[in-house]
């Protein structure tokens, strides 16, 4: 990933004083690319040129010809080893490649690592082919299907942020919906070694996984092009008033993943992405320009997708769902947006309610001969694995450090088997801990 | 390819290949004089405003926006800190400060009968969840303290608006005892062990979700034991996973700074700046802060705050104070540090964004009430 794109007018963060981190952390990052390179350091990230020189973006600066020299980078092979071919930018890997990588901690380590720099340094996309079984995704597809049934029977009118009402369907927070509706569904889908390892790879443990059930119909149209949450939820001006340097924190919260329901033949419009265009500082407040616009129509990238495939994004690369000029496939994906441990995702999920119904699940696969770490994948995906917040008077922190999770519970509860009865106790306990009065 | 190459690209910092001689490099760093155009002075590293300088700001959107990215710019790039003189005005400051004493006796008196609290005659104080705490017990003096334009602006400049304040009051106690040196919040509150299993760039992202402030309710001379920093240290990129290592440690000790600091005077500081509580020398000052711990909208704060709550608690305070004419910026301030700014997390079901990105937040609910002269019961009901 040699992209030595200009970096555009000097920011006002590049003026270093002498001995800062900024040189160390570009001899470290070189040859990657300037991640956290010429935007001052161990804060810099992603800064890349345009930062208007009061420290904030400006969402009238014409800066597409910065974008079109980003999007011209290249991946070198030899920089992505584990990764089984790149398609137009896509790195590719197999899911028995992250399979294989969870039995050796270095062996995860590091293409944890090659995936992290994918996402940060490089294109910012990559496709994992076979991320969940057939039949485990055939259930789960069945299982989607009864919840989008049931919402129409709810006349719930739910908004699409950026589609057309109607022409497409979405059911909002199908983590906890499906952990509900079929609690062995939910926890075979989510023992996914693809999911846990891309999310740990880019947020670290104790992520937070949320995820939206998205049907486009044949004839429905296409999204305009977008980054996402956090800052890609607001309007340019909104996104303005945010320092520069919390533009290089948004997409740091947040994983975006797409996992496919169905075949996605490029006719039936699966996600159009334009790779390397995370690295574009301005983008979070110049994205509705006319120009920018174009040149992601001219330049974007549709990868064909078989049930089961998985893609995953830096949320500040440009994206949009494509059009769906199929007559008759109905385009599934279930859309993951999974949290950094530290931030806030936009969806509250009840994860007291979630563990509640799958850990007779979770206990029933131990009791099979799951793998201990398959057992634990499922429960990240379900439990609150961070501490706060939390009310420090009742839950004080233990030596100085954070009191136990949600699923330091649960795994304390499967470690000795305890009954679902014993763990609700538990449960109501801890989340009473965290309540200010 | 040395130690550091290998693990950045491993993607992990590793305290075991890290030197501390980077660090010693940052923390001899000499910012000339001007660098900053609005500081008043730049002592031993720490860059000082003059809160009149950031109030008479607040109402001129071009050039508080200037003063934010310099802010920032000392934040990130600079040495880190920040000393604001006469962040909060006197009087609010020791209404507040009787409230905070309230709160640590009557802490003390729900204590366990043998005592914990008065074991050590150096012991400390320190009350969990203090802005809950002081919007229902005084909800005035909540609204007149968090009137701080200057604070306001201090937290916006780092976290973007929409931030989420929270507040420890501690005292140290005559003969109270130093803090080792430490980063903040997130990573900051784990053990190297755990820190170090976050990959690198989040370890990057850990410091731009948190504002550290400390707010002086009694005048603090040195020998009472206010803040020790090190500036520059927020810049070490294996801080959070190296600041235990011996010669950490030693840098600290040779080059921290510790300011003497005046009731209403406020230190900001990148939480990545190693920092530590100074030993209480003195025998009769009971040394008071109001730690805030200030975190980005995007972000989850340490502490759970009933904001709903304080919301109710505060809102017939604000809206008298609006009626006897006080400014949006002051009315602002105290409505950022109380309300929800953020529309999320929400459930997009019952609260679905339709014509719109985001939902609307407590905070803009808030707005509205105040526009609009609600009763307490209709925000009440709209609360829910």
């Amino acid at each position: 990933m040699s992209d030595t794109a200009p970096s555009g007018r000097r920011d006002v963060t590049d003026q270093a004083v002498p001995g800062s981190a900024v040189s160390d952390t570009e001899r470290s990052c070189r040859g990657s690319i300037g991640w956290q390179v010429g935007g001052g350091g161990t804060f810099g990230a992603m800064q890349r040129g345009a930062v208007a020189v009061d420290g904030y973006f400006d969402p009238t600066e014409e800066c597409v010809d910065e974008l079109a020299s980003l999007i011209g980078a290249r991946t070198d092979p030899d920089s992505v080893p584990h990764a089984e071919a790149i398609e137009r930018e896509v790195v590719i890997y197999a899911a028995s490649t992250l399979e294989r990588a969870c039995d050796d901690p270095t062996h995860r380590r590091e293409l944890m690592a090659e995936i992290a720099s994918v996402l940060r340094d490089g294109s910012g996309v990559i496709a994992v082919r076979g991320a969940i079984d057939r039949d485990v995704l055939g259930r789960t597809t069945d299982a989607f299907w009864r919840l989008l049934a049931a919402q129409y029977r709810g006349g719930l009118d739910t908004g699409d942020h950026f589609g057309v009402p109607g022409g497409n369907d979405r059911v909002w927070n199908a983590l906890e919906k499906l952990a509900v509706a079929d609690p062995d569904a939910f926890v075979d889908y989510y023992a996914s070694a693809t999911i846990a390892l891309v999310s740990e790879a880019w947020l670290g443990p104790a992520y937070q996984v949320t995820s939206q059930l998205n049907i486009v119909n044949p004839g429905g149209v296409a999204q305009s092009a977008h980054r996402d949450y956090h800052l890609g939820f607001m309007s340019d001006e909104s996104a303005a008033v945010f320092p520069a340097h919390v533009h290089a924190l948004s997409p740091l919260l947040t994983l975006q993943g797409a996992v496919a329901h169905c075949d996605m033949p490029v006719a039936s419009g699966p996600t159009k992405l334009l790779p390397h265009s995370h690295k574009f500082g301005p983008g979070y407040v110049v994205w509705k320009q006319p120009a920018i616009v174009e040149l992601f129509e001219r330049t974007q990238v549709q990868l064909e997708l078989g049930a089961g495939d998985a893609v995953f994004f830096n949320p500040a690369v440009y994206h949009a769902a494509g059009d769906n000029r199929t007559a008759d496939v109905k385009r599934i994906a279930n859309l993951l947006q999974v949290g950094s441990a530290f931030g806030r995702s936009t969806e509250a999920v009840d994860r007291d309610r979630v563990v509640r119904a799958v850990y007779p699940a979770l206990l029933a696969r131990l009791a099979t001969g799951w793998s201990r770490a398959a057992v634990d994948r499922a429960l990240a995906a379900a439990a609150e694995g961070y501490a706060f917040p939390t009310n420090l008077d009742r839950d004080p922190p233990i030596g100085g450090l954070a009191p136990p999770s949600q699923a330091d519970g649960v795994r304390r509860a499967l470690d000795e088997r305890w009954s679902p009865a014993q763990l609700d106790a538990h449960l109501t306990a801890w989340s009473e801990r965290r309540l200010t009065h | 390819m040395d130690d550091r190459t290998t693990f950045a690209a491993r993607g992990y910092f590793d305290a075991r290949h890290d030197s501390a001689d980077e660090l010693a490099a940052l923390v001899t760093t000499v910012t000339p004089p001007g660098t900053y155009a609005h500081a008043a002075d730049i002592v031993r590293e720490v860059v000082v405003y003059d809160g009149d300088v950031l109030r008479a700001a607040a109402p001129h959107p071009q050039r508080r926006r200037e003063l934010m990215g310099e802010i920032a710019t000392v934040l990130r790039d600079g040495p880190g800190v920040v000393l604001v003189r006469n962040a909060v005005d006197r009087e609010p400051l020791d209404r507040v400060t009787t409230v905070f004493r309230a709160l640590v006796d009557e802490q003390r008196a729900g204590a366990a009968p043998e005592g914990d609290f008065f074991a050590d005659a150096g012991a400390n104080d320190r009350v969990w969840n203090t802005l809950e705490k002081l919007a229902i017990a005084d909800p005035d003096a909540f609204v007149d303290y968090y009137a701080s334009e200057a604070v306001a602006l201090m937290c916006e400049a780092w976290l973007g608006p929409a931030y989420q304040v929270t507040s420890q009051v501690n005292v140290v106690n005559p003969g109270g005892k130093a803090q080792s040196a430490h980063r903040d919040y997130h990573l900051g509150f784990m053990s190297d062990e755990s820190a170090a299993v976050f990959p690198v760039h989040v370890h990057s992202l850990s410091p731009m979700l948190t504002l550290q402030v400390a707010i002086a309710h009694t005048d603090m001379p040195v020998e009472s034991g206010p803040t020790l920093v090190l500036p520059h240290s927020q810049k070490y990129p294996p801080g959070y996973v190296a600041w235990k290592q011996p010669d950490v440690i030693g840098l600290f000790e040779r080059h921290h700074v510790q300011l003497p600091l005046e009731a209403g005077d406020g230190v900001f500081f990148c939480p990545a700046v190693f920092h530590a509580a100074g030993s209480n020398h003195t025998t009769h000052i009971n040394r008071m802060a109001n730690l805030l711990q200030v975190s980005s909208a995007f972000g989850r704060t340490m502490e759970s705050i009933d904001r709903a709550r304080m919301t109710r608690a505060i809102f017939p305070a604000l809206r008298a104070r609006r009626a006897a004419g006080w400014s949006e910026t002051r009315l602002a301030a105290t409505l950022a540090a109380c309300a929800e700014g953020y529309a999320f997390p929400t459930d997009l079901d019952r609260n679905p964004p339709i014509g719109g990105l985001a939902p609307a937040s407590q905070a803009d609910l808030v707005r509205r009430a105040l526009d609009e002269g609600w009763s307490d019961e209709q925000l009440d009901r709209a609360l829910g």
